[in-house]
């Protein structure tokens, strides 16, 4: 998958777990500070992400992600480390 | 009804916990530091994150149910009737019928028939759909009600944790207004199957520590991180005093106060302020006309979580202050689990029980405590106890807190 | 011992099958217009039933935030809408003060319930890890109640409690005690419930209390005639605002009617059966009456449970029978499910809404579809009635072995 396909599909996750329409989701919009996503909201997008196939971030990366390019970046890191499985 | 304000005591209890069945039994139990925690048994988690759960054993439905009731209902109003049952025996009030007509049955539950529902469904609807309260919270105090001809009021009370608490905190009201001589005050839950387990794993409060069960629930632990669900009943017989002392009945304690709040701030997250916190266990100490020094016993609502205990702890240094030094504090849960709508009035009938037996069970698996107070974590002690606190915290930012006398 | 303060009702926030809003509400209510209609969803999801007592016209986006909508059930949804309207009717947006210790009591029979069944289903079938992050929280019957608590920033007192169809009653009667009581001057209270769902159809399909579901939809709940054959599965919210009298007179506010008295008890028969002597009714309404200190005499206006099962309604009428003896004869009485369907929870909201509406009025709504009444009494039968009218009562008569019962009196401005 490639990388404007990967964004587009966890701007769409972003907006539909903050409820901010994916216009105003960009790539250095901060998770916390811009989108204000609460701690459930980071449970939920982690559950969204891997309901439409894409690899499960880790706990302890999904306590790293501070702005949408990490979330990309992660999911770029675990779709290339493991091309064949998405679950 | 005689109106004003009677004086309410606790004079019977019905307990079904993962760690005994029957008030002597599960005070025996907590005193010995024993858990009720084991490895799931009732459906496969070979796919679960979570595989534990604080789980009531040795329970025979047919004790306490007749047949063709416990083939219409399930496990949850199994258990409540069987806390009913031993509490109204506890306190010897199976034969008496006067005070039946305007008896209270308050019952709490936080997800209440979910686990009907779910096997209904899960089973493509073949059965059980005649049912009808089953799967809704309003089912078990309804049965009760029924079973033990009890007149008055019945209700479900259900503010997810806290719902045991706000149970207990209702009736207490009911007899202190004079509205009913005797209450049957409680909570119960029985969330132990596939769908209702999944729901608390999707959301990652639970604990998915891979060691030994019975280790696994650590409040007040550094190394804690998410609580072990459980199932449970407990019911509590509340009576106005005169009532209880006319008929020469044993007394565990006076209930004294209660309060229950919402601190308006997340569905799922405490307000790391514990403002709320202070409030409700202020409202309750006001309503029991008490000052926090007297207090020398809490039992805290330690789920084990990392966000609980640790705003817990904020909200009681901030209501006790210097005088948290001289306190006892039990997170029973490190024993039995969370069981949800039931842990509020389990809970509270341990406080009836610290009163009588004036002694304060432990916190179990505190190895490596975070917070530098007396939670004892050595085993069970004797103690003075004159008054106690217990709190019980829910989903929604829903409070509650009930404050308990000895009765001498 | 210190005085019992009065209680005023000085909000109303609603969302019927027949209307959104406490004007809209009760303009259809007067004019007798069902809300009752096939709902396409249901008969698409393969329910045995079509015809339900649905909330249309309803955008959660309008009431809810929007980070809400999706990890909430409808309950969540049309709880906070009542909320919204309820406390905007009060005049309660702007003021700040009392919110802290204001007292939210809600009645909700069944909770999450679409959010449930749709849940498991999916579980079952694809496997647990598609359960969604949020559905303890939205099955949860404290969803809504907690929502509103931390949506409008509302801090005392917060319950949810269960009595099926008696709920908003229960919630409302609590509320009313601890104000009375002087324990708060505000109380956020009512009921809601979304339970138009297959399960729920299917469920009460089975025990055989659904009425037929044939012909016009309008005119298939018919309580108190001999025709009726059960009832129509509805939802709705009705969130009222209760306050201590001086408080709101204090602001100005305006007052649909006080509350002054409540009562509530079980049969002990069977759960979901009716006491055969209806003894327990008798005695919920005496002790309504006994606690309002008025008697039946004084009574011009009784909101019936009014189900429409053969069962409940001959239960209700003895049970009034045995409360009122003859004067029964001289009160007039009305059934909202005959427009509105049965919205459990939050029926019995609706129905002391309307108590107030109909003492603030001076009108009384109609019963519909009273073709061929069973009864000689006067059931307002398909067109309402101006009628004076200084004392109303509503029941409540659950299928759980609940009942409850308030009592409201006329505001005079004094």
């Amino acid at each position: 998958m490639g990388t404007e396909e990967l964004t587009q599909r966890v701007v769409a996750i972003l907006s539909k777990v903050t409820g901010k329409p994916a216009a105003t989701v960009h790539l250095d919009s901060a998770l916390i500070d811009d989108l204000e996503l609460d701690s459930i909201n980071f449970i939920e997008l982690d559950h969204e992400i891997r309901a439409v196939g894409l690899p499960r971030i880790p706990e302890a990366d999904l306590q790293t992600l501070v702005k949408v390019a990490d979330v990309v970046r992660i999911l770029s890191k675990y779709l290339n480390a493991e091309p064949a499985a998405a679950r | 009804m005689t109106g004003g304000s009677q004086r309410v005591v606790v004079t019977g209890l019905g307990v079904v916990a993962p760690n005994g069945i029957g008030a002597d039994p599960f005070w025996r139990a907590c005193v010995a530091g024993r858990s009720g925690v084991r490895t799931v048994d009732r459906f496969d988690t070979a796919q679960f994150p979570v595989k534990i759960a604080g789980m009531v054993t040795g329970f025979e439905p047919a004790e306490f149910v007749r047949a063709e009731l416990v083939e219409r209902t399930e496990r949850s109003v199994h258990l409540g009737l069987a806390a009913a049952s031993l509490a109204l025996k506890d306190a010897k009030l199976q034969d008496e019928s006067d005070w039946r007509r305007d008896a209270c049955v308050v019952i709490g539950s936080g997800v209440g028939g979910l686990s009907f529902q779910e096997l209904v469904i899960a089973d493509a609807y073949r059965g059980g759909l005649d049912s009808m309260p089953a799967p809704t919270p309003s089912s078990v105090p309804a049965h009760i009600a029924v079973e033990q001809k009890l007149g008055g009021l019945n209700l479900n009370i259900s503010t997810a944790c806290s719902s045991g608490a706000n149970a207990v905190g209702e009736a207490f009201r009911m007899v202190r207004s004079g509205e009913a001589r005797v209450a049957l005050a409680g909570g119960v839950e029985a969330p132990l199957t596939p769908y209702a387990f999944y729901a608390h794993c999707a959301l990652r409060v639970l604990s998915t520590d891979a060691g030994p069960p019975e280790q696994v629930s650590r409040p007040f632990d550094k190394t804690r991180e998410g609580f072990v669900i459980a199932e449970a009943a407990a019911v509590l017989i509340l009576e106005q005093r005169d009532h209880a002392l006319a008929r020469g009945a044993h007394i565990y304690a006076e209930l004294v106060g209660a309060a229950s709040n919402s601190g308006m701030h997340h569905i799922a997250i405490p307000d790391p302020s514990a403002d709320d916190l202070v409030r409700v266990m202020s409202a309750a100490l006001r309503d029991a006309q008490l000052e926090p020094r007297q207090i020398d016993y809490v039992n805290a609502h330690g789920t084990s979580t990392r966000a609980n205990d640790h705003t817990e702890v904020r909200g009681l240094e901030a209501v006790f202050g210097p005088q948290m030094q001289r306190l006892c504090i039990s997170g029973s849960k490190s024993m039995l689990g969370h069981s949800l709508g039931a842990a509020g009035a389990v809970e509270a009938a341990i406080c009836a029980l610290t009163m009588e037996n004036q002694v304060v069970t432990p916190t179990i698996n505190l190895r490596s405590p975070e917070f530098d107070y007396d939670f004892v974590a050595g085993g069970a002690q004797h103690r003075t106890v004159e008054y106690a606190l217990s709190n019980s915290f829910g989903f929604g930012s829903n409070n509650s807190c009930l404050v308990f006398a000895r009765h001498a | 011992m210190p005085t019992k303060k009065r209680v005023a009702i000085t909000g109303l926030g609603i969302l019927a099958s027949n209307g959104i809003g406490r004007q809209r509400f009760w303009e259809n209510c007067v004019a007798g217009r069902s809300g009752i209609a096939r709902v396409s969803a249901l008969q698409a999801q393969g329910c045995p039933v079509s015809a339900a007592g649905q909330v249309s016209g309803f955008s959660a986006a309008d009431f809810v935030p929007v980070k809400l909508i999706e990890r909430t059930d409808r309950v969540a949804h049309l709880g906070l809408a009542g909320a919204a309207l309820a406390l905007e009717d009060a005049g309660l947006n702007s003021l700040e003060d009392w919110r802290r210790s204001a007292a939210v009591i809600v009645g909700c029979g069944f909770g999450g319930q679409a959010f449930v069944e749709e849940g498991v289903e999916r579980a079952y079938r694809e496997g647990m890890h598609t359960v969604h992050p949020s559905s303890i929280s939205a099955q949860m019957p404290s969803s809504a109640s907690g929502y509103m608590a931390i949506v409008h920033k509302l801090g005392g007192v917060n319950l949810c409690l269960s009595t099926m169809c008696s709920s908003g009653a229960n919630a409302i009667g609590l509320a009313f005690r601890r104000i009375q009581a002087g324990e708060c001057e505000m109380a956020l209270t009512g009921g809601v419930d979304a339970p138009i769902t297959p399960f729920v159809a299917a469920a009460y399909r089975a025990m055989g209390v659904l009425a037929s579901d044939t012909g016009e939809p309008e005119r298939i709940a018919k309580p108190f005639d001999k025709r009726r054959d059960g009832f129509v599965l509805a939802e709705g919210a009705a969130l009222l605002v209760l306050e201590e009298l001086e408080h709101a007179r204090a602001r100005g506010s305006t007052v649909y009617a006080e509350l002054v008295g409540y009562a509530a008890n079980s049969g002990t028969h069977a759960v979901g059966e009716p006491d055969a002597d209806a003894g327990d009714r008798v005695r919920v309404t005496r002790s309504a009456l006994e606690s309002a200190g008025v008697s039946p005499e004084a009574i011009g206006y009784v909101n019936t449970y009014g189900l429409g099962t053969k069962a409940s309604d001959s239960a209700e009428i003895r049970a009034l029978e045995g409360a009122f003896g003859r004067r029964l004869e001289q009160v007039l009485l009305s059934s909202s499910k005959s427009m509105l369907g049965h919205s459990f929870g939050s029926s019995s909201a609706l129905d002391a809404a309307l108590c107030a509406l109909s003492l603030h009025h001076q009108t009384v709504t109609p019963t519909i579809n009273l073709d061929e009444p069973e009864y000689e009494y006067d059931f307002v039968a398909n067109r309402a009635r101006q009628a004076e009218i200084g004392y109303a009562m509503s029941n409540s008569f659950g299928l759980t072995s609940n009942n409850a019962a308030l009592v409201f009196r006329r505001f005079h401005g004094n």
